[in-house]
């Protein structure tokens, strides 16, 4: 994308900036602006507030200092619960993809966690571990982890024969062929895994404090509910989003750093960023 | 000239298992022998299914035989080992790994340093004319740079025998051509054994010493012809010579007894 390698506000004032893509982008979220502020200046702040007021509210509990503290219970929480997520799911998607019988063994379970909402298993999580910080990791753990184990679990299973092969006749050991063809084929969707695993996680760290003990962000939107401060709750939704989509963008970008060999042709062609697959050069 | 690669009474049946307790079993190779000497240049042909493949697979120790034996100088191989190299006909390359990693991975896997692996991944990535390809990936070569990568890939790990899986199959009509003639002056001056598959008549006639007909169901040996065209083959129009015709039309009704018609005609 242009705009990364100029790095300048003056890019703003050229026209081949303003691409057709770029236009329909910025239509979009203009619109959705608009609305929203008309509709909030038509229902009032009691019931919607409008952005000029988020704003506003945003303001204020960054100044106070209480989105800070707020933030930083969520990510502790988070953080924990996330980083056990991918320390665990991490080997068990690699042990299943590599031997059936560990498959075997897991599948049922995996399969069936996979499906329940976690949500309904809040009741028994804060039976068995309370409504404290521990609850809430354990929370968080359940959201991801089985994105993880999966998108491992598949990405090791379906590397393809045509990729081991020459590398055994190469005389490799299993251990080798585990090092140099297996794990590097298996990265991309391990790393998908774990970018799909952070939205749940960042969901299940917001529900936890919905549900479990009032504190952290998710604690900010009750709290303020209560009192209908509607534009303190939107506040906190901006950063929720803004945390989520940042960390999955984040990611992204970690993954094209990091495997420029995944060729990206898919059926959207000119979707953003895909526009790498250099043209082959003539033969000889 | 003695005989580098002795071929014994090969023979491999796969079984298949069904939906229920049936078995259904193929037999893909029975009692095949032969001998290919020190230096030579063997060529395979034969139809879909007569079992060339997995007689090059079991020769590679890739899947094991059911009955006889392969000799190496005298020696019975067993398990993949860097005496023999492969070289597939899907290229098989490593699509994480530029040029100089795909065919650095066998110096890899034999425990080299790679200060010692730099200068012989260079050499062979420059006799296969890949010079200033070092630092692209896979899938950013042609078929053709592809398989040039798949067979200096091989030749780095300095093999005894080199085995050819239909490997220029996936290239189109013309660069498979070039790529005959490439193979021919690497071979002329390394001085390799080889053992190379294909489907196509013409291309086993062009490149071997002696061509192998396979027939199928079960794969056994039919025939093996020796090609008395001169060397080198690339300075004249061997194709267009009698003798090249005759052994053509003779490998063709060779084929042709098989009943099953399933091989690129002549001219393919």
């Amino acid at each position: 994308m242009k705009a990364d390698k100029v790095g300048s506000a003056f890019i703003l004032f050229r026209s081949e900036y303003w691409s057709r893509d770029r236009l329909v982008r910025c239509a979009s979220y203009l619109f959705a602006l608009i609305a929203w502020e008309v509709t909030g200046y038509v229902v009032g702040p009691l019931f919607l507030a409008g952005p000029t007021q988020v704003v506003i509210a945003l303001r204020e509990v960054v100044l106070s200092g209480e989105l800070l503290l707020a933030l930083m219970v969520s990510l502790q929480a988070f953080a924990v619960g996330f980083a056990a997520a991918m320390a665990s799911a991490i080997p068990l998607g690699m042990l299943m993809g590599r031997f059936e019988s560990v498959e075997r063994f897991f599948e049922p379970y995996i399969a069936a966690f996979f499906v329940t909402p976690v949500s309904a298993l809040i009741p028994m999580i804060i039976i068995w571990f309370g409504i404290g910080i521990e609850a809430r990791v354990v929370v968080v753990f359940s959201f991801c982890f089985f994105d993880i184990v999966i998108n491992t679990f598949n990405g090791v299973r379906d590397v393809r024969y045509e990729l081991v092969e020459p590398v055994r006749s190469l005389g490799a050991t299993q251990r080798q062929i585990f090092m140099k063809v297996i794990l590097p084929a298996a990265a991309p969707f391990v790393m998908s895994g774990i970018r799909l695993g952070l939205g749940r996680a960042i969901r299940g760290m917001v529900i936890a404090e919905l549900l479990l003990a009032t504190t952290g962000l998710g604690g900010m939107i009750v709290t303020y509910s209560a009192v209908f401060r509607t534009d303190v709750i939107f506040a906190v939704l901006v950063v929720i989003v803004m945390l989520g989509v940042g960390s999955v963008r984040l990611i992204k970008a970690m993954e094209s750093r990091l495997f420029p060999w995944k060729e990206t042709s898919t059926i959207r062609g000119g979707f953003e960023g895909s526009a790498r697959t250099a043209p082959a050069p003539a033969e000889g | 000239m003695g005989s580098k690669i002795l071929v014994r009474n090969i023979s491999k049946t796969f079984v298949r298992k069904g939906d229920g307790d049936e078995e259904s079993a193929v037999e893909a190779l029975k009692d095949v022998s032969f001998e290919v000497a020190d230096q030579e240049f063997v060529c395979i042909v034969g139809p879909s299914g007569c079992g060339k493949t997995t007689l090059l697979r079991i020769i590679d120790g890739l899947i094991p035989a059911d009955a006889g034996e392969i000799l190496i100088d005298g020696q019975a191989v067993g398990a993949p080992a860097q005496d023999r190299g492969m070289v597939f006909q899907t290229f098989g390359l490593l699509p994480w790994r530029t040029v100089a990693g795909n065919v650095a991975i066998g110096l890899e896997i034999a425990g080299m340093e790679s200060v010692k692996q730099k200068p012989i991944v260079q050499r062979w990535i420059d006799v296969v004319g890949l010079a200033g390809f070092e630092r692209y990936y896979p899938h950013e070569l042609s078929g053709g740079m592809q398989q040039r990568v798949g067979l200096a890939r091989v030749l780095a790990i300095d093999p005894v025998v080199i085995l050819m899986d239909e490997p220029f199959g996936a290239l189109d009509a013309q660069t498979r051509e070039f790529m005959q003639e490439e193979l021919l002056r690497i071979w002329n001056q390394e001085k390799k054994t080889v053992i190379f598959i294909t489907h196509s008549i013409d291309e086993a006639i062009y490149l071997a010493d002696r061509v192998v007909v396979m027939s199928a169901r079960p794969g056994r040996i039919a025939e093996i012809l020796r090609v008395g065209i001169p060397r080198p083959r690339w300075d004249h129009d061997v194709r267009g010579t009698k003798e090249f015709a005759e052994l053509r039309a003779h490998i063709w009704k060779e084929l042709r007894k098989d009943g099953h018609g399933v091989v690129a005609p002549p001219g393919d």
